[in-house]
Formats: C-alpha cells, structure tokens, sequence
C-alpha cells in the first residue's frame, strides 16, 4: 500500500494529499466519521433553533395580545371624548416600544382615528392585533372604535443569528474534538502495533533479524499481533531449520569440494612423483605405444640403451629404430657382430613379451630386461642391472654348492660312523655268540654272554637313535609289500627268546586262527614294533612269562585277499608294571618310567617313541594298561589289506599230510602248552596238552596212543632228557618220535650234543617258529612232503656249511680277498675270487655261480656297475644274487643297493652270520630255480 | 686293556671269522705289512697327481683294511681321507696322507709286535 502510495506520487499534487487521506486508516476513519459529527450537529442545532424560535414567537405574541389588551383600555376615554390629541399622545408613547413598528386607532366606522408608523407595517407583519375599544355605558358594552397594532420581527431575527453563531462555534469545536480523539485512539489503538508490525515485517524484507512485536493490548490487534509474532517465531524456527540444512548442505558441498581438490591434488602429486620416480628408478624404464614408439623413457634408459643419458630421445620414435642407434653406439658387445640379426633377435623378444632375460653390457655388465604389455597393447621395458644381483648370486650358487657339499659331506659322516660302530658291534656280537658256542669254561662264558648282552644294548641303542632322528625327519617310507604275518611275527618272537630265556622267562607267541596268513605291510618295521615292545617286555619282567597274542579285529573278516583286516596285536607281561601317573610319559621322546629305571634297566627310552610313531604310520593306535607289580600289556592296531602268500600252497599241502595226528604236549608252562595245542589244532592235529611229564609218562603207558610227542626240555622235577628215556624205556619199539623244545640254543656245544645223543626228531629252539615246527613235523611223519627245509637263522649257519653253492668273490683290496676266502672257506665254500668289475663280469659269463659277493668301492668300475652289466649280461633266471659288499652305509643306504640291483646288502668288515643269512637266501633263490626246473620236467 | 692303534678285539673277531686258526691271522698281518705301504704308495701317488678319485678309493681300500686288523686310528684317519677327497683343497690332502703315513707305521709296528708275541 504505501509503496504503491509512493508510486502513485509526483503529477495531481491536490489529489495527493486526499489520496493520502483515504488511503490511511485514520483518513478512512474520518470520512466515515466527520459527516456523522456533521450531520448530528446540524440536526441537534435544528432542532434546538426550531424550539427556540417558537417559543420567541409565541413570546412576541403574547407581548402584542397585552400590549393591544392595555392600549384599547387606555384610549378608551380619549376616543368617548373625542380627544384626537390625547389619542396621539398616547399612541406616540406606544411607539417607543422598539419592537412596535405601528399603531394605529380606528373610529365605529373604521376611520382612522389617529396612526403612527409605517403605514405598509399592517400589511407586511404577521404580528398583528385588532383589538375592539369597548365603551363601558353601564348595561353594556358599546363599541366606539377598533385598536391596531403592528410588531416587528427583527428582533426574533437577532436572536436567531446569535444562535446560528453559536451553534456554529459548538459545532467547529465537537468536530476537532471528534477529530483529535479519532487520530488519537486510532495511533494509539491501531496504528502503534500496526506501524510496530510494519517495522519488523520491514525488518525481515530488509533481511534484519526479525524481532517480537510487543504489543500486548489484548484486543484483535493484540491477538493478530500475538499470532504475527507466532507466525514469525516459527518461520524463525524453519528458517533456522532451513540455515542448518542449507549450512550443512553447504558444508558438505564444501567438503565435498575440498575433498575433490584435495584428490585433484593428489593425484596431480602423484604424477609428478610418478614422474620423479620413473625417472629417478635405478632400472631403465621404457613406454612404448602398441605400435612400439616410445612414449617415454627415462635417463637410465637411455643410459642403457645410447651409453649416454643425455641423449635425447624423440616421442614417438620407433623400437626398430632405437634399437639401430644402441647397435652403432657399441654398448651391446653382442651387437658389434651382426648388428642387423642383433636388432632382429631384440625385436622378436621385445614383441613376444615372455620371461625376462639377460644381456650382457659392454664393461662385463649384466642386463635383465623384462617385458610386459600394457592393457593398452603397448609395452612397459623395464632394465635392471644385474651385474652386482649376478656377482652375489653366482656367489651364493658358489656358498651353496659348497654348503650342499659339507652337508653331503656330514650326512656321509653320519652314516658312515653309525654304520661304523653298528659294523663293529655286530661283530663282537657276532664273534661272542660264535665263542659261546665253543668249548668253554663257566667263566668264559659268563664274560661272553655279558658282551654279548653289552653289544646288544649298544646296538639296539644306535639303531633307536638312527630310527628316531629318521623318524623324527620324517624320512622314514613304510614298504609296502605283501608280508608273511607267522613268520614276521614268529621272527620277532624268536630274537626275543634267547633274552627271555637267559631270564627264564616263559615266552610265547600265540597266533589266533582267524588272523590272516599274509598281509599287505612292511615286514621289517612290523618286526621292529614286536621287538620293541617284547624287548621291553622281557626287560621289565623278573619272573613269570611274556605273551604275544595277535588276532583279528573282525572275527567273521574274510581271509580272501584284497579284503581288509583289522589286527590287534597284545604284548602282555608279568613285569614291575608302570604307575598310573607315568603312564603319559611312556611315548615321549628320551623318557622312561623314572630316573631310576633307567638306571636299572638302561636304553634310550626312545624305543617306545619309535614303536608309537611307526603303528601311527601304519594306521593302527597304541594303547597299554598296566598294574603295578601285575605287569604292563601294550596293544596296537594294525589295519590293512589281507595278501596271499606265494608259498601258502606247499604250506597246505603239508598240513593235509600231517592231517589228524595226534600229538601230546608235554610242558609244563601252562600258556606254551595252550598256545601249542591252539596252533596244532588250527593245523587239524589232535593235540592233548598235559603238564607235568611223570603224568604224560602215565599216558603213554597206560596205552594212549599219540603219533607224536612234543617236549619241553626245561621241567621241574623231570627234564626233557629224562622223560624221554623214561618213555623209550617204557615203550621200547611203541615209544613215537618226539621233538624236544629248549630254550637253550643248538648252537651250545655240549647241549647240542647231547640232543644228538638223544636221538630227537627234531629239536627247536622256543618259541617255535610255525614254519619250523611243521616242518619238523612233516619231516617226522610224512618226509615225501618235504620241498624246501627251512630253519632258524642260527640252523641256516648249519645247513649251508658243505654246500655246494658257487661262490664269486669280487674285492679289489688283497687283504678283503683273502679275509672274505678265508671265511668262505671256513664256512665250508671253495669261493672264485677276481679283483675288478671286469674281471667279474668276465666270471660270471664264463661260469654260472650262485652268489657273487660284490665289493662296491672299487677302481675303474664300482660294484654297483658291475652288478648292472652282470644282469644285463645274463639272461634273468640265471643270475645269480648278487650282494654288495661294503664299509660304507647305515641300513638306509640299503634300499639303495636294492634299487641299483644288488639283492642284499653286507657291511665289513664280514658279519659271519649276516653272510651265512646271504648264503642261505642264495641256495634259497637256486632251490627256487631248481623246483622250477624239476617241475617242468615233470 | 686296549691301546689307542690296535684293538685287539678286531683281531679276535677276524681270527674268529676266518676259522680260528692262528696261523692264518699271521699270514694275513704278513699281507698287511706289505699291501699296507703298498696302499699308502698309491694314495702318495694319487695326492700328488691330483687324481681325487684314486685316494678316495685307495683311502677306502686301506680302511678296509685297518678295520679288519683294528687298527682304529689309521681307520679313523683313512675314512677322513676318503671323505674329505673329493671336496678339501689338494694340500690338505696331501697332509692327511701324511698322517696316514704315519698311522700305517704305528698300526704296522703295533701289529708286527702283537705277531710275535702270540707266535
């Protein structure tokens, strides 16, 4: 509105002001206002002036009915007496009146009389009297003349103008009061808060803080003013809901913003020193576009490539033609030649980016350049200088060698000297049980059984560090090959015995009929485990027995090959026992039992750490339960895939020809006997145990009739010898063939003579190996089954002497030819000897020997040749078995041996028994032969 | 009980394995006295032609030799020989075979010394 006001202002200047007025509440106000004031005064000061007048002209009259009334009474007389003067006089006094304009006097007639004043004055007034003059003549009034008067208005006309004035002045006054009172109550009503709303309203367009509008009269302005001030409090409250968010919003774009330039920054910084790195990277750096120009390349680069870091390098130039430019300036000696098939040879490498490779650089140094494609086919040429990385390099390969050499070197060490303390050991155990064997007095032979017994410790100990260390490394590999489980099992048992016997301790074996003959394993660690744990067995044990139980898991399990089996092996004992609480010690590495055990019974205490470690390898578990002072019974599981045995077949050919005989038993350990008569009855004999032998002496002469008896030797009361005299006595003729069990070896001078004596069919050492007890048993009593004899080790040393197997003895050192021919010879062989691998490679075409016992160390061609062309040579069932002959190896280097073609496997100096083992195993491989032969004669 | 050149069980168990009797120990010690130096000759030779495979060899020959007879010593000084052929520098060779030299007089004194007196 005012703006539009101002607007509006400059041309009508008259129609400014009144524009101003109505355009203003108060002008408004008092258009409405001032005509009513107007209005109501005129029709008050009307009204008053219409009374006012009445009444003064009812007052006038009034004064002209008196005056008439008075005057006709005065003139009365005058007129009856016809005083015309008096008349006048009179009438001249009714003139001073100053209202009376005139007067005049009329006879009966009509006549005038007398007249004063104007004469028009009757005609022109409304106030007017006639009045009648009336003659008092006693009985009635007689009317002598007529009496008139003429007022004048002028003074009701005075008093009218004095009024108007008034009224007017009443008038002027109301209306500036009204006026004053309006502009007054109107500021101070509506126009403070109003102007006071202005202010503020015009204080927010002018973007000033709004302000609270106090005007708190309580009326509509109030509340309009208290609703603006509510409105502008919220609109405060969203605008500085609005400012916050906004003040966010900018904030953020801010960051934002930053944030960018920051990046932008970043990676402004980051090129440069992308830039700065690339060009101060020690390696030549090169870019090249997929059309192989140099995009970029750093100082180094072209140091490498021009010899100079200075030169310059155009963008954009061509690999080919960089590669020119290296060749002429010489620093590729590679180049000088054909610079032209150097460039070539670069180009292809560079296009085919594939494993980086070496250049040579002029000065003896050495460049790796790699190449590799971009994502945008282009190549990234990266060379390095390798000079320093080759020098340490070839270096190291130099440290290397020669630290690969000295470990070689110590490996070699390592096997030699346990090979060389196992080598003699084996001798002097070898030789003392020789001695033993001979002819000597009590102490003699106590001094040889000790060092026997300390040979054994030593050795079991060495073997068990060896073992352990491979096993720890992890370098011990299981064979795999199909395995006879009786006469691994009976092996172990038997190396056993004669320690068990030196104790008089009762060993037995026991083998369950359900368990598999063969299986899937290695032999040889199998024989370990059971060694170990019987060993043990028999170590902790003072008195009573030692008992190997082995049966199957899976009773109903076939005995098919192929199927898996499930053994479980018992070592029980009769021994200390071990404590509850040092039971977890047991399989822990250099641990026994306590401190003074092994004090007491020695050894390493690693090989119950070796028996665990090799059943975990196996796949089977470990477990024992002991009681102290009951003893101790260790049991493992054995899985495994169940294997035919080749010579199952002649096995059960013997079986179904000894099927059904009766055999008595005659022992009195209880468990031997038991396990002796489970065994005869898995064979389908009818065996009868009995322990004590004056009862089976009673048996047999009181008419029982057995087919065999099988006595132990050892027995209180009657031993073996005697209750065979006894019987042969008794029987004479009838006495049946017996077979004697001792636990003394054969080997024993005088014992083995006086077995002779005795006349046995046999006589075993316990506990019995199966095969050799059946075949005892078949030689007994049904010899036509024989095939192939076989015996204890300590028999094979026996039954090979006055053999007839031929003998290559093959040994460059003089002394090792006539040490080895000498025991040769002993052992009852004529042995052909040669000092070269040629010259026994020439013998064997020449003649067809049994075993050759090949020295392996020899000049010109070793051993290890010689057997390989030997084989060659030959076709292959005439070869013989060939056995290295060595100082060199621990058991390990065995398989090595084995792999290069060597059947077995001896160390020198000579084990006399290892040897007669090998010399047994070669009439073994030639009886083979010969079987085959025979059998396809037939 | 046991001297530092000879261990005398080495003999008893060579004794032993050759049939016991002694007569043929004796001619082995007679070998050993001449095949020893012989040895020893060839190991001088190998040393000074470079020839590491012949010392190693005849080193291992040699050892052979002296553990059958127990000389432990001139063993132990033999198989460092042989070992160290291949991989140690030409003069300490040379040295080892000097010391060699010296073990096989000892063992060979030794030996000639335990002959008579069982003779």
């Amino acid at each position: 509105m005012l703006g539009q006001a101002r607007m509006e202002a400059g041309p009508g200047a008259p129609m400014q002001g009144l524009q101003r007025l109505t355009s203003s509440v108060q002008g408004k106000l008092l258009a409405y206002l001032l005509p009513l004031v107007m209005i109501s005064t005129i029709i008050v000061f009307g009204l008053f002036e219409w009374n006012a007048r009445r009444s003064a002209e009812a007052q006038l009259h009034v004064k002209l009915d008196k005056l008439a009334e008075i005057q006709s009474a005065v003139v009365t007389e005058a007129l009856w007496n016809v005083a015309d003067e008096q008349i006048k006089l009179i009438l001249a006094a009714v003139m001073t009146d100053e209202d009376v304009l005139a007067v005049s006097v009329l006879d009966e007639r009509d006549r005038i009389v007398a007249a004063l004043g104007a004469p028009d004055a009757f005609e022109r007034s409304i106030f007017t009297a006639r009045r009648d003059i009336l003659y008092d003549a006693g009985d009635h009034d007689l009317r002598i003349g007529t009496l008139r008067i003429a007022l004048s208005d002028a003074r009701l006309t005075e008093l009218a103008r004095e009024r108007l004035t008034l009224a007017l002045i009443l008038a002027g006054i109301l209306m500036a009061a009204v006026v004053t009172a309006t502009l007054i109550a109107n500021s101070r009503i509506i126009g403070r808060p109003l102007s006071l709303l202005m202010a503020s309203i015009n204080r927010a367009l002018s973007s000033e803080p709004r302000r609270r509008v106090d005007w708190d009269s309580g009326d509509e302005i109030g509340r309009v003013v208290t609703a603006f001030n509510e409105m502008q409090a919220r609109q405060d409250a969203y605008e500085t809901e609005l400012r916050a968010t906004n003040d966010d919003l900018e904030r953020r774009v801010e960051e934002r913003t930053a944030e960018l330039a920051g990046a932008e920054a970043t990676a402004q910084q980051a090129r440069g020193q992308l830039t700065d790195a690339i060009g101060s990277i020690s390696e030549g750096f090169a870019l090249f576009d997929e059309a192989d120009r140099l995009v970029v390349a750093n100082r180094r680069y072209r140091e490498i490539m021009l010899g100079d870091g200075e030169s310059e390098l155009q963008t954009g130039l061509s690999f080919e033609e960089l590669l020119r430019r290296s060749a002429r300036t010489g620093v590729f000696p590679n180049a000088r030649q054909d610079p032209e098939d150097w460039v070539q040879r670069q180009l292809s490498r560079h296009r085919g980016p594939g494993a980086p490779y070496v250049q040579e650089l002029s000065g003896n140094r050495w460049l790796q350049v790699s190449n590799r494609r971009t994502a945008e086919g282009g190549t990234v040429a990266v060379h390095s200088d390798i000079t320093e990385i080759k020098r340490i390099s070839d270096e190291l390969k130099r440290a290397k060698e020669a630290a690969e050499a000295a470990n070689e070197a110590k490996s070699a060490f390592l096997a030699t000297m346990s090979h060389e303390i196992r080598t003699p050991l084996n001798g002097i155990i070898g030789m003392s049980t020789l001695l033993a064997g001979t002819d000597l007095d009590d102490d003699q032979r106590d001094f040889s059984e000790t060092i026997v017994t300390a040979a054994d410790t030593l050795l079991t100990i060495i073997s068990d560090i060896l073992d352990f260390s491979k096993v720890e490394a992890g370098a011990l590999e299981l064979e795999r090959t199909p395995m006879d489980l009786g006469e691994t099992i009976e092996a172990a048992v038997e190396i056993v015995a004669s320690k068990a016997a030196e104790k008089d301790i009762e060993l037995a074996c026991r083998i369950n009929p359900d368990v598999p003959a063969g299986m899937i394993g290695d032999p040889v660690r199998l024989k370990q485990i059971l060694m170990n744990l019987l060993n043990n067995a028999v170590k902790f044990t003072e008195k009573g027995e030692v008992v190997l139980t082995v049966s199957s898991m899976m009773p109903d399990a076939s005995q098919t090959p192929g199927e898996t089996a499930l053994l479980i092996f018992e070592v029980r004992d009769t021994g200390i026992g071990i404590p509850e609480g040092r039971m977890n010690r047991l399989f822990k590495s250099f641990s026994q039992v306590d401190a003074s055990t092994t004090r007491r019974y020695g050894g390493t205490g690693l090989g119950l750490v070796i028996t665990k470690r090799l059943v975990e390898l196996m796949g089977g578990e470990i477990r024992v339960a002991s009681e102290v002072g009951r003893g101790t019974t260790f049991s493992f599981t054995l899985p495994g895939e169940v294997a035919a045995i080749p010579d199952r077949a002649s096995r059960e050919k013997q079986l179904g020809a000894i099927r059904g005989t009766r055999i008595l038993v005659v022992d009195d350990n209880r468990t031997n006997r038991i396990i002796l008569c489970e065994k005869f009855r898995a064979w389908n004999l009818v065996p009868q145990g009995c322990g004590d032998p004056e009862e089976a002496l009673e048996l047999l002469v009181k008419g029982s009739e057995f087919d065999i008896v099988v006595v132990d030797y050892k027995m209180p009361n009657m031993n073996g010898f005697e209750f065979t005299s006894a019987v042969r006595e008794r029987l004479k003729g009838t006495a049946p063939p017996m077979i004697l069990f001792s636990s003394i070896s054969p080997m024993e001078g005088r014992f083995r003579e006086a077995v002779a004596e005795m006349n046995y069919a046999a006589a075993l050492t316990k506990p019995a190996k199966s095969d050799q007890l059946l075949h005892a048993l078949v030689r007994t009593l049904a010899p036509d089954e024989m095939l192939s004899p076989r015996g204890t080790r300590s028999a094979q040393a026996e039954s090979v002497i006055k053999d007839d197997l031929r003998v290559l003895l093959v040994d460059d050192n003089a002394i090792n030819q006539k040490v080895g021919r000498k025991i040769l010879m002993r052992l009852g062989f004529e042995p052909t000897v040669v000092g070269s691998g040629e010259e026994a490679i020439d013998a064997c075409r020449g003649d067809a020997f049994d075993i050759v016992l090949m020295d392996i160390e020899m000049p010109e061609m070793d051993g290890v040749t010689a057997t390989r062309r030997i084989r060659e040579t030959l076709p292959a069932g005439e070869t013989p078995y060939i056995v290295a002959l060595t100082a060199n190896a621990m058991h390990s280097e065995r398989e090595t041996y084995l792999r290069s073609g060597l059947d077995d496997y001896l160390s020198k100096p000579i084990d006399v028994e290892a040897l007669s083992a090998s010399l047994f195993a070669a009439r073994r491989l030639r009886e083979t032969r010969l079987g085959g032969l025979e059998a396809a004669d037939r | 009980m046991r001297d530092d050149v000879i261990d005398p069980s080495a003999l008893e168990r060579l004794l032993a394995a050759i049939g016991g009797d002694p007569e043929d120990l004796e001619e082995l010690l007679g070998d050993f006295q001449h095949e020893g130096p012989r040895t020893l000759s060839q190991m001088q030779s190998a040393a000074r032609a470079g020839d590491r495979d012949a010392l190693r060899i005849s080193a291992h020959s040699l050892k052979s030799n002296a553990r059958d007879f127990g000389a432990v010593a001139l063993a132990t000084a033999c198989e460092g020989t042989e070992h160290a052929a291949i991989t140690d520098e030409l003069e300490a060779l040379r040295m080892r075979v000097h010391l060699i030299a010296t073990e096989l007089d000892r063992a060979c004194g030794a030996l000639a010394k335990l002959a008579q007196r069982d003779g």
